[in-house]
């Protein structure tokens, strides 16, 4: 099987998908599903000033949800070629890999976010998301699974 | 709740709502006994619970999270957590509460950064606090006043809000059990007046800044009330399930006032906006239309009856102190337009409508036969605000109107020799002495009323009535000398700073007659 990237596409959609999965999560919160930031959290790793970290958190998100539509792009041409359903398939395993992996794992890589078996401490003082990201709200892994399957779900419709 | 410098907000992670309490033994043992029993959404929500390792015990609810972090040895029961220790000479204990509604916490450690946070926070109280320009004689219970009136700031909009107290009575056993956590506009005036007065120009210029921009959803007319974000309020409602303090019900969320007209806000609002003018400050194009856009909503409405400064649940009328706010917003639009900060306004018209009202107020809020002016045209009932008349200018405070109507308010509305009702009336029998009103009286007093001793003694008799933090309800029982109503008010503050003020006022007067002249 030979892999073939159609990058233009690649760029575009790939792009597309990552506003959707920001804006989805964006949604999430201001409805009160879930207190889940990640660009706070993934700017937070960059500086402990939260307006700055918003700021460069939804830019960081973009251009990493961008990178990582190659992977679905790749993952999809395994599968037998981009549909909508291999696509939110493609994103609800990533959910599931962050839900039961991914949070468990943030407050040993993250420099800014305290440990649960720890605490916080004087550099290490954001709110873990613990087990399945629960501590962010009951709905959070929902919010996570939607935007996620969403912007599989972009990717599989449209990047051809 | 810590406090820091901006530098320091700025390169640090810090808690966006935190109350941190820092306990030490210092001599012998003390038994403690602490209980924590969070009742988010009026106690409506469901809440749950989890004890997370070090991380402190967890409460979820729809909406937000609150965080504990404690080293007391907290002991989870079915929806609450309690504490029973007892702590030694030299120990020191540590209490964090952290609430969050958006995005993740940031959580507290404990110890030495609980005591850094408690350090810079005494830090930057002391420095606001020593901004304080008023040297008088009353500077304790000024300063305490000042300090009330920041704690009600909401810093992110400049808001102040009334109180942070809802329906704590005005008479117990009652049912006059008002929400006040909101903005009234009608404080606006004489909130600034105490802030710029104080030297506190930062929170002055912001608080005007929120006036008039953050009202811009219903400009130009002005709600009676706003939230800290400029939002109208929600209607009001009865939390019926709750018994009230000493059993005062109904407990009410929201204001029903927040749809009355009450024309005085809109003088409120400008006459604060014309204190930039008075301390040299700038009005920018934006505030300009705004202000141009309220004084022609006043020019086209003054003639309207109103629910006035009182807020009585009943019918319109006309009220004589909305009639003289509506004079304070003509008079200063005109003061702010010849100081040419107001171009595009018609100073002729806006000068001819006030001297309308001033016709107005002077032929139908004087009744000949009682010698007095009344709290509405053509009554014959005396209120509170009369006395206003004098602070703002509309006339001498040793006028021969005045004096006869300071007479009259004594003769019907005092309660006791430095208290006042704010009316006598049917409409709420057994409501305590209103506390701004009590300070007015004071101010009157100072402001030429009467002499400045009887001015200084007025002012020392009401100081008696605060409690032991120095602080004021919105009134007094005056047989008791008990805080009736929400609490801590700032109206009651501001009138206690600005009768301060004018106290300063009148002794510097008084001690350099030429300056006088």
């Amino acid at each position: 099987m030979t892999l073939q990237i159609h990058w233009s596409n690649w760029l575009f959609w790939g792009f597309v998908a990552s506003l959707a999965l920001v804006s989805t999560e964006s949604i999430a919160q201001g409805l009160g599903l879930t207190r889940l930031n990640l660009p706070l959290i993934l700017g937070a790793a960059l500086t402990p000033n939260r307006d700055r970290a918003r700021a460069l958190g939804i830019v960081l998100h973009i251009v990493l949800g961008w990178l990582f539509s190659l992977v679905y792009v790749v993952a999809m041409q395994f599968l037998g070629g981009p549909t909508w359903y291999r696509g939110a398939f493609i994103g609800l395993a990533q959910a599931l890999f962050i839900c039961l992996i991914g949070w468990q794992t943030l407050p040993g890589i993250h420099p800014r976010m305290a440990s649960e078996t720890h605490g916080p401490t004087s550099t290490r003082m954001l709110e873990p998301p613990g087990f399945m990201g629960l501590n962010y709200g009951i709905s959070t892994p929902v919010a996570v699974f939607i935007s996620h399957a969403i912007f599989g779900l972009v990717l599989g419709l449209f990047y051809r | 709740m810590p406090v820091y410098e901006t530098d320091y907000e700025r390169s640090h992670m810090i808690p966006d709502r935190e109350i941190l309490r820092v306990l030490e033994c210092v001599h012998g043992e003390v038994q403690l006994d602490a209980v924590f029993c969070p009742a988010p959404k009026y106690g409506r929500a469901s809440t749950r619970w989890r004890q997370q390792k070090a991380l402190g015990i967890h409460v979820q609810f729809v909406g937000g999270a609150l965080w504990l972090r404690s080293d007391l040895d907290w002991q989870m029961k079915d929806g609450y957590a309690e504490c029973r220790m007892v702590i030694h000479a030299g120990e020191r204990r540590y209490c964090s509460l952290v609430m969050m509604e958006h995005g993740p916490a940031v959580l507290s450690p404990l110890g030495s950064s609980s005591d850094t946070a408690l350090a810079q926070t005494v830090t930057w109280w002391t420095k606001w606090s020593g901004r304080c320009e008023y040297q008088g004689p009353f500077r304790d219970a000024v300063l305490r006043s000042a300090l009330a009136l920041k704690l009600l700031n909401f810093a992110p909009s400049g808001a102040i809000i009334a109180a942070p107290s809802t329906s704590l009575p005005e008479r117990i056993g009652g049912n006059l059990n008002w929400d006040y956590r909101f903005c009234w506009l009608r404080d606006a005036s004489m909130t600034v007046t105490a802030l710029f007065g104080l030297g506190y120009h930062d929170e002055a210029e912001a608080f005007i800044d929120w006036l008039l921009h953050s009202t811009n959803l219903t400009q130009p007319e002005l709600l009676v009330m706003y939230t800290v974000y400029g939002k109208p309020l929600k209607k009001e409602r009865e939390l019926r399930y709750w018994s009230g303090y000493r059993n005062s019900r109904p407990v009410r969320v929201g204001n029903e006032a927040r749809n009355q007209l009450q024309l005085d806000v809109y003088g409120d609002v400008i006459s604060a906006a014309a204190q930039l003018d008075e301390y040299n400050k700038s009005i920018d194009h934006a505030s300009a239309d705004v202000l141009r856009g309220i004084g022609k909503y006043v020019r086209e409405h003054w003639t309207m009856p109103d629910q006035g400064i009182w807020e009585p649940r009943v019918s319109s009328q006309h009220h004589t102190h909305s009639k003289l706010m509506c004079w304070v917003a003509m008079n200063k639009l005109l003061q702010l337009h010849d100081a040419g900060l107001l171009p595009k306004v018609d100073g002729e018209t806006v000068k001819q409508v006030r001297d309308q009202i001033a016709t107005a107020i002077r032929e139908e809020a004087w009744n000949e036969e009682k010698q007095t002016y009344t709290a509405v045209f053509g009554g014959e009932e005396v209120d509170a605000s009369l006395l206003l008349l004098a602070k703002h200018e509309f006339e001498r405070a040793d006028s021969e109107r005045m004096r006869l109507t300071y007479k009259r308010i004594m003769e019907e509305i005092a309660a006791g020799s430095a208290l006042l009702y704010r009316y006598r009336d049917k409409l709420s029998p057994g409501e305590g002495a209103f506390g701004i009103c009590s300070f007015w009286l004071a101010e009157y007093l100072a402001l030429g009323g009467g002499s400045l001793a009887q001015a200084e003694a007025k002012f020392r008799q009401l100081l008696e009535y605060n409690n032991d933090l120095g602080l004021f309800a919105e009134e007094i029982d005056p047989e008791t000398g008990a805080a009736l109503g929400n609490f801590p008010q700032g109206f009651t503050h501001v009138g206690l700073i600005n009768a301060a003020l004018s106290l300063a006022e009148r002794r510097s007067r008084e001690a350099s007659p030429e300056r006088a002249a």
